[in-house]
């Protein structure tokens, strides 16, 4: 059985001044469900972000957060929202535990019940120790579950996260993804943007992959690994005097290579018969396809800059 | 939620009040720095210009020279505060500690922020002006027991100004636009509203212009009630301020809106 819909958006646009950010994408989003947008700077994933949690205007196109739509019912929404941003947007004006009770009387969350939701985050996210210090003593990575807890404090049914692990050392990240994990088996639905594909991989039901104000593709991981880039990659780590060389063997086989700057990969390849035996003196590399190879195969090695 | 609860909830007053709150929180958590601003200067003023400049001046009017500053100190302190708080305090909120960045994500929004900024530079205004009644009383500058709706009326002028600071904050793109704020607005009407001398000494073109300044009615309002001479104009010049405020306001909310959602 399929899940309601709690986000949809209909050839959703956002266009400033001369640059369209968001152009014209449709998605549906379910209850219950991880659901990651991944691009390169630029793609439009932020300003998607921004439409959602009704803090940037859409231009064109429908969007709708529960049923509510976000040019009408922007208290409704946002009351239902838990919003992670890019920007730590912590008050260094008070401490740790103040942080969270101010955000809660945002939500007209107050008194006991605040302070009850307050004390559960502080715990949840280890930081019960630091409830009297300012913020500004917290290391980043204290910062950023403190940012995290502040969103769950009034119990939303919805949590967005911008780019939460950006800049998180390996354990803070993993002990991030875990509680997001344990929050997604509570029921939230939960909207993520990350850089990171493991990331991705890891804790996103589903997916887009974005580019230049577009989705590109839509899909589970797993399945997009398979129809992009399949089962088993071949990875020929190979210097640039070598490489010209190489493709040009390589395009003899038949085969799909695709040059990746530092490695050239060979897709859907399936047994070792398959392997040409002239890259016997390569230094080759045969592991599972990932979400990374799908990544950049449809956006390419461009740089952006943005 | 019931419909007046949610009805209670849009409006920019309850949302206004929960920025309040935040700003209350953190003025108590640094209170000893805060103190001593609201103390010392006017206690220097009256003793300096009031008692010690006031002896060479003669009386103006029934009232002696400090008699006749103290209410217009109790102004003008309250159009500092809240001009201090609404133009680098909250100029501070939302630049350096992402104040707004973070409100905007809950259900509040630039409007909310506005009022609730006024609301808390008013509650300075007031704590001002009734830090500067207390001192008058004590030492005897007080003429009337309707004194005492000077404080609510500090709050007004908190609530005027502050609306009109927000509209500077809201448009600014440097810090150091404040600083001409005060150099080439609050000062010079600190010295031109009736503060320290009576206005119609001015020549009468001069005059009129005072009167159009937002500290010049504040100014009247409060010496009549301090001094109880009492008139029907201090209605037109609350009306005046009423004015200034709801327009100041709406202005402010709008490019505070402009501001912040892109």
């Amino acid at each position: 059985m399929q899940s309601p819909t709690v986000i949809s958006a209909r050839d959703l646009t956002k266009r400033y001044r001369d640059l369209t950010a968001v152009d014209g994408i449709s998605f549906d989003i379910r209850q219950g469900e991880c659901f990651g947008f991944l691009g390169p700077n630029g793609a439009g994933k932020t300003s998607t972000m921004k439409m959602i949690s009704c803090v940037s205007p859409v231009t064109a196109g429908e969007l709708l957060v529960q049923g509510w739509d976000v040019t009408r019912d922007q208290r409704a929404i946002k009351s239902a929202l838990g919003v992670v941003s890019q920007a730590d947007s912590l008050d260094s004006g008070l401490n740790v535990l103040q942080n969270l009770l101010s955000y809660g009387r945002y939500f007209n969350i107050d008194g006991e019940a605040a302070r009850r939701h307050a004390w559960e985050a502080l715990e949840l996210f280890q930081l019960r120790d630091k409830a009297y210090q300012s913020p500004d003593e917290l290391s980043g990575g204290m910062r950023r579950r403190l940012l995290i807890g502040r969103a769950l404090l009034h119990e939303p049914s919805i949590l967005v996260l911008d780019e939460p692990t950006t800049g998180l050392d390996p354990q803070t990240r993993h002990l991030v993804w875990d509680k997001l994990l344990h929050l997604k088996s509570q029921g939230i639905t939960i909207l993520l943007t990350t850089h990171y594909m493991e990331e991705a991989a890891y804790l996103c039901d589903r997916l887009v992959v974005m580019d230049r104000g577009r989705i590109l593709v839509e899909g589970a991981p797993s399945d997009l690994i398979l129809s992009h880039v399949g089962q088993e990659v071949v990875e020929i780590r190979v210097d640039w005097r070598r490489k010209s060389q190489l493709l040009s063997g390589l395009n003899g086989h038949g085969l799909e290579a695709e040059d990746r700057g530092d490695a050239v990969l060979l897709y859907g390849v399936n047994g070792s018969n398959q392997i040409p035996s002239d890259l016997d003196d390569y230094d080759v590399i045969r592991r599972p396809g990932n979400l990374e190879d799908v990544f950049l195969r449809l956006t390419g090695r461009e740089l952006r800059e943005s | 939620m019931t419909a007046l609860a949610q009805s209670i909830q849009t409006t920019p007053i309850w949302g206004g009040f929960r920025v309040w709150q935040r700003n209350r929180d953190a003025f108590v958590r640094a209170w000893k720095v805060e103190i001593g601003g609201i103390a010392v200067e006017p206690l220097v003023m009256l003793v300096a210009v009031g008692f010690g400049l006031g002896a060479f001046v003669e009386d103006i009017g029934d009232l002696s020279y400090a008699e006749f500053l103290a209410p217009g100190l109790i102004a003008s302190q309250a159009v500092f505060h809240a001009t201090f708080d609404s133009t680098y305090g909250a100029y501070l909120r939302m630049e350096t500690h992402h104040l707004y960045e973070a409100i905007l994500f809950t259900p509040l929004g630039p409007a909310d922020i506005v009022v609730g900024e006024v609301m808390w530079g008013a509650t300075r205004a007031l704590v001002a002006g009734a830090a500067v009644l207390t001192m008058a009383t004590a030492f005897g500058l007080v003429g009337s027991p309707l004194a005492l709706l000077a404080i609510p009326t500090a709050y007004l002028i908190g609530l005027m100004i502050g609306s009109i600071a927000m509209i500077l904050t809201a448009t600014a793109t440097t810090i150091g636009a404040m600083n001409n704020f005060f150099t080439l607005f609050v000062l010079p009407m600190f010295w031109a509203s009736g503060v320290f001398f009576p206005l119609d000494r001015l020549p009468d073109g001069l005059e009129a212009a005072a009167w159009a300044l937002p500290l010049t009615p504040s100014a009247a309002l409060v010496r009549g009630l301090v001094t109880g001479d009492m008139s029907w104009w201090m209605l037109l010049w609350l009306l005046e301020m009423i004015a200034f405020t709801l327009v100041a306001l709406r202005l402010a909310s709008f490019f505070m809106y402009r501001r912040l959602i892109k």
